[in-house]
């Protein structure tokens, strides 16, 4: 249960993470790609 | 209002992703690896969980539009789709990161890790198709009988682990620690509540879109 020494991996990870949030809040927001009537 | 719930739900699952990566339970020991490399866990089955859902949801949708025809089922589908691809490359490059500590190297053409990958890139598919067909009837039609044959990949996927020889973690054959079962189940429940905001959202500005409402 500790803060330190961690795995490098499990910080790309969170960071890999935040870049899907970031992408599907990007997406979401302006509601690329989807065809015009 | 619906962008105060969003903000809300963001900061529950940020806030929760961060204590399992700094605090998070972890094994004493895991052969041949850094036991603290467990906590993947945490990141990486909230993602795989998300694209399951969410290509099951395009399922459904598709079918729900070639049965009654109405065209919140397809937006829902397509929306659900462009997500689900998004989530889902999380949850391979996660994968990815914490094979390359278990399993000595990223990418092993594991059964897991193949059909998954073969499933994203028959999403991709779907969204490629769809955008390519000029005719917009046509394009709802077809995308949708894709979206309902592509979902075989997903069970597929899913149950691979368990049907080829794999190194894949089988989950209900490995029981989880309790602290680990407790934050694991949070942090799946917070990144559903999450996923389905931000479809919610997306759906609504798609189909306002599609028809004509701004």
């Amino acid at each position: 249960m500790e803060g330190v020494d961690v795995y490098w991996g499990v910080y790309v990870s969170l960071a890999v993470y935040f870049v899907v949030l970031f992408i599907a809040l990007l997406i979401v927001r302006r509601g690329v790609a989807v065809e015009e009537e | 209002m619906r962008y105060g719930i969003l903000i809300a739900v963001l900061a529950a699952d940020i806030a929760l992703a961060l204590y399992s990566v700094f605090f998070g339970y972890n094994p004493e020991f895991l052969p041949y690896a850094d036991p603290t490399s467990y906590r993947i866990l945490y990141i990486h089955i909230p993602l795989a969980w998300n694209m399951y859902l969410a290509f099951t949801i395009t399922l459904v949708s598709s079918i729900l539009f070639l049965t009654r025809g109405s065209l919140k089922y397809d937006t829902i589908s397509f929306c659900s789709t462009v997500l689900g691809v998004v989530y889902g490359f999380g949850g391979i490059v996660t994968g990815m990161i914490w094979a390359n500590e278990v399993w000595g190297m990223p990418w092993s053409w594991d059964p897991r890790q193949t059909t998954t990958l073969i499933a994203l890139l028959s999403y991709l598919g779907y969204i490629a198709l769809r955008t390519s067909i000029t005719d917009v009837e046509k394009a709802r039609i077809i995308s949708c009988v894709y979206g309902v044959s592509a979902y075989i990949m997903i069970p597929l996927s899913y149950l691979s682990s368990v049907m080829f020889r794999s190194l894949h973690t089988q989950l209900p054959q490995q029981p989880l620690s309790p602290e680990a079962y407790i934050l694991l189940s949070l942090r799946v429940l917070t990144s559903v509540v999450l996923f389905i905001t931000l479809l919610k959202i997306y759906y609504s500005s798609a189909l306002r879109r599609r028809c004509g409402g701004g």
